[in-house]
């Protein structure tokens, strides 16, 4: 047996009720009997023009070059887009889209976060000023048919079969990450081929590229042509780590951010820096966490103590980033990439500085320390 | 084995757990639900409620019911099988109504589903002469339920009765299912969960 929804193949999760067999996996997107025939979802057709763009600004002949082997690769195969953060992904996706709708076809795009949804929903309607763009996530699901859809992973299971073109934005993110039922829908969505927009490819990605069945398209530069901020490892007791937390915050008067592993380090953490300076905090329990963000981002030179929340989608200008207990198992080299990639990531602050405080020497922060160096060794 | 709502699997750790299984929920999953246990007074009657009605556990309806997950019907009562089953133990289970649409698209009673398993004899005696759910109906809009609550006819009520929901709220359903048995039936009330804001005459 196999749930036609979330592509589920473990009988433990198959429940024979009164209308016959249905997948508990995926149970809470409503019940899917494996009798019943699922119908595609009926979508309407492609407005004439939508294919139109305009990017405000010049991509470099690095992005034209990439981008344009994308849309090339797509006839052929699915295709990951291994681009260092802030390589301006979402531009280079933009050819693929236009081409995909030219064809009269259907192209979504999921995002695991609901915000980033939001936000990138503002840009790409800006970029396609003839396409119905709409959003689809927790609190918007009044609209859900567009040219273009914008949706989270989670949203995906209303698009049996919808789409001609998936782009699967940050697979490697919070919840989508290991969650095989969101993947299964997410592939169910599709019918045609799917791209891959990622810093940080998991192994079975990597895996597929090299079986030949994914094409790898890598970026290293950013749009700016700076190297990625490479992290500087320091290790030491507690005590040490606090101590050398708050010298480098002192040496900085930019805006900062400290990741801390979990939610009470946070806490604690933010009452200690509290007692030297002033500090915000943004937690995934934080009622109000875009006023918040939003402050921040204004203030300049203000230090926030965040978890993971902000590890992903967040363009502060100017930003250093400081990972405390960067040896703590919470984070992966994924995450310690996505974090070390929140600083310098627009034109007027093309650099910054990223310091890992370690408790003990970690493999993991190494291979992300080595993974960045690599990618400018590759891009020079 | 696995729990019912999180999948995880679940070991056996007290030779207890070995030789007749304890629960169908793993432990965590179960703490979740804030235990009440207690016999109250309703109109005049004894009203026995296992839990409050707090996220977890409505999440759980919610997908039992909503999502129509016929595999957690055991997760309401199975703790308590034995102690129910002495408690009520002569009388008969009176299943209070629910909407007939949704009975359809579910293909199965929520409620007798929940008390399958007790070894007591079950009936649904009543019906609603009228659709209507009670979501997101006001406290004064569902005391107007009282009256729309009938008898089927041609069924003979048995003497000691249970009458049995899965979550009480007002109690309005309640008083309109009482309000419709004969004068002189023996009756106790249960409900699995008491959602405990707005309970009025509930003591």
């Amino acid at each position: 047996m196999r749930c036609p929804r979330c592509l589920n193949a473990d009988q433990e999760f198959f429940y024979h009720g009164s209308k016959g067999w249905y997948c508990r996996k995926c149970i809470s997107f409503g019940r899917a009997l494996l009798e019943e025939d699922r119908e595609p979802a009926q979508l309407s057709p492609i407005h004439e023009g939508s294919e139109e763009y305009s990017i405000p600004y010049p991509l470099t002949a690095d992005q034209k070059r990439i981008s344009h082997q994308c849309a090339e690769a797509i006839d052929e195969k699915d295709v990951l887009l291994y681009c260092v953060c802030g390589a301006g992904k979402t531009e280079l996706v933009t050819e693929s889209i236009s081409k995909m709708l030219r064809q009269g076809k259907k192209v979504g795009f999921a995002i695991p976060r609901r915000q980033v949804v939001l936000e990138l929903r503002e840009r790409l309607a800006g970029y396609f000023p003839y396409a119905k763009v709409i959003a689809v996530c927790g609190g918007h699901t009044e609209e859900t048919d567009g040219d273009l859809i914008i949706c989270t992973t989670h949203q995906t299971y209303r698009y049996y079969q919808a789409f001609d073109l998936l782009i699967l934005d940050e697979p490697d993110a919070f919840p989508f990450r290991g969650n095989a039922v969101l993947h299964g829908i997410a592939k169910t969505s599709c019918q045609g081929r799917m791209i891959y927009l990622t810093a940080t490819p998991d192994a079975i990605l990597r895996k597929r590229v090299e079986q030949g069945t994914l094409a790898c398209l890598r970026l290293n530069r950013r749009a700016h042509g700076h190297d990625l901020p490479v992290p500087v490892l320091e290790t030491g007791s507690l005590p040490v780590l606090l101590i050398k937390l708050v010298r480098w915050l002192h040496q900085h008067d930019s805006p900062r951010m400290v990741f801390v592993p979990t939610i009470h380090e946070a806490d604690l953490l933010q009452r200690f820096l509290s007692l030297f300076m002033p500090c915000m905090k943004v937690t995934s329990k934080s009622p109000d966490r875009d006023e918040i963000i939003e402050k921040f981002r204004n203030q300049k030179d203000g230090i926030i103590v965040t978890t993971t929340v902000m590890e992903r989608g967040v363009t502060i200008p100017g930003v250093d980033v400081c990972v405390f207990h960067a040896d703590h198992e919470v984070f992966d080299v994924a995450s310690l990439i996505q974090m070390a990639g929140r600083v310098g990531r627009t034109f007027d602050h093309p650099d910054g500085d990223v310091l890992f405080l370690l408790e003990e020497k970690s493999h993991t922060a190494d291979r992300c320390r080595d993974e960045l160096m690599e990618a400018n060794r590759c891009a020079a | 084995m696995r729990c019912l709502m999180c999948g995880r699997p679940m070991y056996t750790t007290t030779i207890n757990d070995l030789f007749s299984r304890q629960d169908v929920l793993c432990a965590q999953c179960r703490a979740e639900w804030k235990r009440l246990n207690r016999t109250l007074r309703f109109e005049g009657k004894k009203l026995h409620v296992l839990y409050e009605y707090n996220p977890a556990f409505a999440s759980c309806l919610l997908q039992y019911k909503e999502c129509m997950d016929e595999a957690l019907k055991p997760v309401f009562l199975y703790p308590d099988r034995t102690a129910l089953k002495l408690r009520y133990i002569g009388r008969t289970i009176l299943l209070l109504p629910s909407e007939p649409r949704k009975l359809q698209e579910r293909g199965f009673s929520h409620l007798a589903g929940m008390f399958e398993g007790l070894g007591l004899p079950v009936l649904e005696p009543f019906y609603k002469d009228e659709e209507r759910s009670q979501k997101g109906h006001s406290a004064k809009e569902r005391e107007a339920m009282i009256k729309h609550i009938r008898l089927k006819t041609g069924i003979t009520l048995p003497k000691h009765v249970v009458l049995a929901d899965d979550v009480i709220t007002t109690g309005s359903t309640m008083k309109g299912a009482l309000s419709v048995l004969p004068e002189r039936t023996d009756v106790v009330l249960f409900s699995v969960a008491m959602a405990l804001r707005q309970h009025q005459g509930i003591s």
